[in-house]
């Protein structure tokens, strides 16, 4: 291993040395002095210094994560790792950026929630380092093997973690289902690898685009057929159609901080692998063939709208949220259409959705976890009437996470919507763009029952939050980052726009 | 000092929500203090919004300027400025807010520091969509104004809160983001890289694309401001909101946010798509006219004083619209005044029936009947301000009413489609049946509320204006009275910059620039296109504007009104032309 990986893969080793370290103290017992705390507080102190470690560590590389010096915004393409198997690039680093933000906010909304519950292990700060560095290295994946061990990193972690209500059926069931699901989806994936393998003697990403675009070729075939087994795996961990069935499922039997880290981390992940497949499948110029545009705008479509309008039947805001997840991917779906409309750009706004969507549904799920309690009961419309009456701080972070999801200015919400509408309004895709629009205003009426009942309607007797200065703390970050984002977002939306390295220097 | 001038603007937007974060720190249970901290800040923010008089020269072309980068990678800036069109909707803002809030201090009794907050944030929204000349801020401010408006309506308001709460949002959400979609396309095809409006206004209207897809995207702009207004199929979510919402929320409803319609319309619609806009002309035209006597007519049948009020909106945006549709400088200047007159009225009038169901508890007309005798100052408040929303010489609706209907009978806007040369005869005459049912349900529902036997034993001790309902009323009437008797003050801000942005649409559509200059204004408009100066209605005719309508209006015998024309804001240049032969 050579200096530059080391430098690349410092956050990884560092999300996974702070893992180990959870589960050691853990074992250790805890300290005196730390009991008043709370039991393991001290763990997940540790947990927040370590990711916010890896974090510093991922930024601090962002300057030499690209080949082009002294740009003001660098779209040079960035360092290999392994031969190019991994790539030390400024995508890969938002990625990185991203995974520790879920797993920070994910600690400190799990604090609290596990203390309810009386279920505090250390073990669960552990698992979700480990996911985080799975994330971090499936954002730095350039190859098909090495996606698939980040994958495996990630899913493996997320599935204890989905499974962490030991006494609850929901929560058995929710495990069980992503792991069968999850098992089904990493075959899919494999079995594209091999048939790349095959077909290009190599596996990697790269590769496997050369030889879809090299029509003439004996293996073209094969490559086709490997390149849409890769795609469905990925697919499956990012929820678009047709492999979201498993997502209300989980996402609503899972404790809430554990949904929350799902649907920001993992979404964010696998939309990050599904960017760097897509990538290679452009040729030098223009647009790419155009049976991936209809199949992608089919699944985008498809996505939002099956998403949307499932999402308008639901009794549980649990369940809500999830289908509202499922849209969102296909949200970010338009931008993947973008791109292979031939306009390059719309990497930038997929960046900076997937992060806005990371806040907004890491606050979202975070006050579903507030308001939760056993064997899935306190998420249900009804129960949560009044709850902005009796909860007044949480009332407002969730108004902020709703307008956000609805895409309503001064959120993120809107400024991500917009640079990714805008982009395929450039790639000449206005009919998506208008399906699009019509799909954010359904999802609004949802949205906005929440609201109604949060707001409008009498308190409900038994409404009971968890909470504690942790969760506050992580909602407040989320809430606040939330508005920023969507009241000053140039600073960001200029660091996005690095994302543009990954067509460098192809 | 220079520095606050300079920024005045950003710090009259954020003035209030700056104060709304500050009341998250009230303690809830402080209802009277919060109250008054609310009214304070608004107070606060009403008196820097008058700093903008003084300076504010009376000529074409955006003032207080203010440019700064927002998001440059889309080319979105920070751009603030005003003329004379917003100008005064800035001051109706801010002298609604503070009355609209003192209106509510006994009627708001539960989450007074939530309502509070929501109204200020209301404010800074409204305020940034009036003042934004970017067309992205604009939209940002535009649609954030929603969500303090729902929360108002659904938290605070009657029986229906939640059903008209969320028809409110969703109604006006359906145009707006057409009209989102509609930006990006332009903003797309002109590749001018940014939303600035000053920009935009030069770039949009002559090029190609935008011509070719010009009445889709006036389409898309209009649906969104005619949602906003309302114009008559749009309209069925403005009586469910209006009467659903709490009086304040009516207020600031009618009295701003449905404004923002019509300014939408003649700060963005009809500037950037000017052909489009003649196309639409006698559409509009006809729509806003079946609106001021469809709107007319539901008033009459209304048993809900609220109700009726609420339904006369349409009635009076409709003459607002009609007016914009006319692309005439007297009608659309009479346009802008009539969104001022209704938003002091109407607002008016909610805060009555407001008052009148904080006594009674039901706005039901047949409750009533006779209690003019019983509350005697009431119902001279009432009658003063019904009389102004009528359009009684003297008092501020006449004005603008007058000069809309003056400005249809002679608008060439028509001419060039189906309706014929008549058409703006036509469309005044309809229109000015309008006015004559405005007197009849209007004071029908008067004579009803107010006069007659004494009936119901509940009126028996309903009780007269308090000290804060006479403090809160004063104000109003005055400003009624002001702007009936002196509109040469306001019409002399406005008027350059209404003919500036109506020389634009008319040179872009087409039409003569100078519409009531003699024969060679034709030629003049071809030679210098877009940037000729714009022409200044005749700075004596504007001084004596008013008077002269009334002397007009006076009964034969009585003394002429004793008005100065007003000195000091002669425009520099562009002698007064001689009027048309």
């Amino acid at each position: 291993m050579t200096s530059v990986e080391l430098y690349g893969l410092a956050p990884i080793i560092t999300l996974a040395i702070v893992g180990s370290l959870a589960l050691l103290l853990e074992v250790v017992g805890i300290p005196i002095g730390a009991r008043r705390l709370g039991p393991r507080t001290h763990i997940a102190f540790v947990t927040v210094l370590g990711i916010a470690v890896a974090m510093a560590f991922a930024v601090a590389s962002w300057r030499d994560a690209c080949d082009v010096k002294d740009a003001a915004i660098c779209v040079g393409k960035g360092l290999t790792m392994f031969g190019g198997q991994m790539m030390l690039d400024r995508f890969g680093i938002m990625i990185t950026v991203m995974a520790c933000v879920s797993a920070l906010i994910a600690t400190a909304l799990t604090v609290h929630y596990m203390r309810a519950r009386d279920m505090e292990r250390g073990e669960i700060l552990g698992l979700i380092c480990f996911s985080a560095a799975g994330m971090s290295g499936l954002g730095m994946s350039t190859d098909l093997l090495t996606l698939f061990v980040n994958l495996e990193v990630l899913s493996v972690g997320v599935y204890a973690l989905a499974g962490l209500d030991r006494d609850s059926g929901r929560s058995a069931e929710a495990a069980l289902k992503y792991f069968i699901n999850g098992a089904f989806a990493a075959a899919i994936l494999l079995m594209g690898t091999a048939l790349c393998y095959g077909a290009t003697k190599s596996t990697s990403m790269a590769a496997l685009g050369r030889m879809v675009l090299a029509t003439g070729d004996p293996n073209h075939a094969l490559a086709m057929v490997a390149l849409g087994l890769v795609i469905s795996g990925i697919a499956f961990k990012a929820a678009t159609i047709p492999f979201h069935a498993w997502v209300p499922d989980v996402y609503d039997g899972a404790p809430a901080p554990v949904t929350a880290f799902m649907a920001a981390g993992v979404k964010a992940a696998a939309f990050a692998a599904l960017v760097r497949q897509v990538v290679p499948l452009l040729p030098a110029t223009g647009p790419a063939d155009a049976t991936f545009i209809q199949v992608a705008t089919v699944v985008c479509v498809g996505t939002m709208t099956l998403g949307n309008l499932a999402a308008l039947g639901q009794r549980r805001i649990k369940r809500m949220l999830a289908y509202s997840s499922i849209a969102h991917a296909g949200y970010v779906m338009v931008g993947i259409v973008t791109i292979l409309a031939g306009r390059r750009e719309a990497v930038a706004p997929i960046a900076y959705y997937l992060l806005a969507y990371a806040f907004m549904s890491l606050g979202s799920f975070g006050v579903v976890g507030f308001l939760e309690r056993r064997e899935g009961r306190g998420n249900t419309f009804e129960e949560w009437s009044g709850a902005a009456r009796r909860y007044p701080a949480a009332g407002v972070a969730m108004a902020i996470f709703i307008f956000g999801l609805a895409g309503i200015p001064p959120t993120a919400g809107f400024i991500g919507k917009f640079t990714l509408f805008t982009e395929a309004v450039r790639a000449g895709l206005v009919p998506l763009v208008i399906i699009a629009v019509l799909n954010s205003l359904i999802s609004v009426y949802y949205y906005l029952r929440v609201l109604v009942f949060m707001y409008m309607k009498e308190p409900d007797r038994d409404l009971e939050g968890a909470g504690g200065p942790w969760l506050t703390v992580g909602l407040a970050t989320a809430a606040a980052a939330v508005l920023a984002l969507g009241m000053i977002p140039s600073r960001y939306l200029d660091w996005a726009q690095s994302a543009m390295g990954l067509f460098a220097g192809r | 000092m220079d520095y606050i001038m300079g920024h005045l603007l950003t710090l009259l937007v954020f003035a209030p929500a700056l104060g709304a974060l500050g009341l998250f720190y009230f303690p809830d249970r402080e209802k009277g203090a919060t109250k008054a901290a609310g009214l304070t800040i608004s107070l606060a923010v009403f008196a820097v919004s008058l700093m903008l008089i003084p300076t504010f020269k009376s000529e074409a072309g955006y003032q207080f300027v203010q440019k700064e980068v927002w998001i440059p990678s889309i080319g979105a800036s920070y751009h603030l400025g005003i003329d004379g069109i917003s100008l005064f909707l800035v001051l109706l803002t801010t002298f609604i807010t503070p009355v609209a809030l003192l209106g509510s201090f006994t009627s708001i009794q539960v989450r007074v520091r939530e309502f509070v907050i929501l109204v200020l944030f209301l404010e800074t929204a409204m305020l940034g969509a009036l003042v934004a000349l970017d067309v992205l801020l604009f939209y940002f401010f535009w649609e954030a104004m929603l969500i303090p408006m729902y929360f108002l309506i659904g938290i605070w308001g009657y029986d229906l809160r939640v059903k008209a709460a969320i028809k409110f949002f969703i109604y006006t959400l359906v145009g707006s983001l057409l009209m989102l979609v509609a930006i990006i396309w332009i903003w797309q095809v002109t590749g001018a890289k940014s939303f600035d409006l000053v920009e935009w206004t030069r770039v949009v209207p002559g090029n190609p694309m935008v011509r070719k897809y010009g009445l889709w995207l006036f389409g898309a702009f209009a649906l969104a401001f005619a949602i906003k207004v309302p114009m008559v199929p749009f309209h069925t979510w403005l009586p469910l909101a209006h009467v659903q919402a709490p009086t304040a929320g009516s207020v600031v409803l009618a009295g701003v946010l449905l404004k923002m319609g019509t300014y939408g319309f003649i700060r963005f619609a009809m500037p950037l798509f000017p052909e489009a806009a003649l196309k639409f002309a006698p559409g509009l035209a006809m729509l806003a006219v079946v609106g001021v006597i469809y709107g007319a007519l539901l008033s009459m049948v209304q048993k809900d004083i609220k109700s009726l009020v609420a339904y006369s909106s349409i009635s009076h945006l409709g003459f607002c619209m009609l007016g914009l549709a006319c692309m005439d400088e007297k009608a659309v200047l009479g346009s802008v005044y009539q969104g001022l007159n209704h938003g002091v009225s109407t607002g008016a009038l909610f805060l009555l029936v407001g008052t009148l169901y904080e006594r009674r508890h039901t706005r039901e007309i047949s409750e009533y009947g006779g209690i003019a005798a019983k509350v005697p100052l009431y119902t001279i408040v009432f009658l003063i301000i019904t009389l102004s929303s009528i359009g009684l010489p003297g008092l501020n609706g006449f004005i603008g009413e007058f000069l809309i209907l003056m400005g249809t009978f002679t608008s060439d806007a028509f001419a060039k489609t189906y309706v014929g040369a008549n058409g703006g005869v036509w469309f005044a005459t309809l229109a000015a049946s309008g006015v004559i049912l405005a007197a009849i349900y209007l004071l029908w529902m008067v004579k009803r509320v107010f006069f007659g036997p004494l009936r119901n034993p509940a009126n028996q001790d309903i009780e007269d204006l308090n000290v804060r309902e006479r403090v809160l009323y004063a104000p109003l009437v005055a400003l009624v009275i002001v702007m009936g008797v002196f509109p040469g003050w306001f019409l002399t801000r406005m008027a350059p910059s209404v003919n500036q942005v109506l020389s634009q649409v008319r040179v872009g559509a087409g039409l003569s620039a100078l519409a009531a200059l003699p024969a060679p204004a034709p030629d003049m408009a071809q030679v210098a296109p877009v940037q000729a100066p714009a022409r200044v209605l005749p700075q004596a005719d504007l001084d004596n504007l008013g008077k002269r309508l009334m002397d007009a209006r006076l009964p034969p015998g009585m003394p002429p009104l004793p008005l100065r024309p007003m000195q000091g804001n002669t425009p520099p240049q562009h002698p007064a032309p001689s009027r048309a032969p």
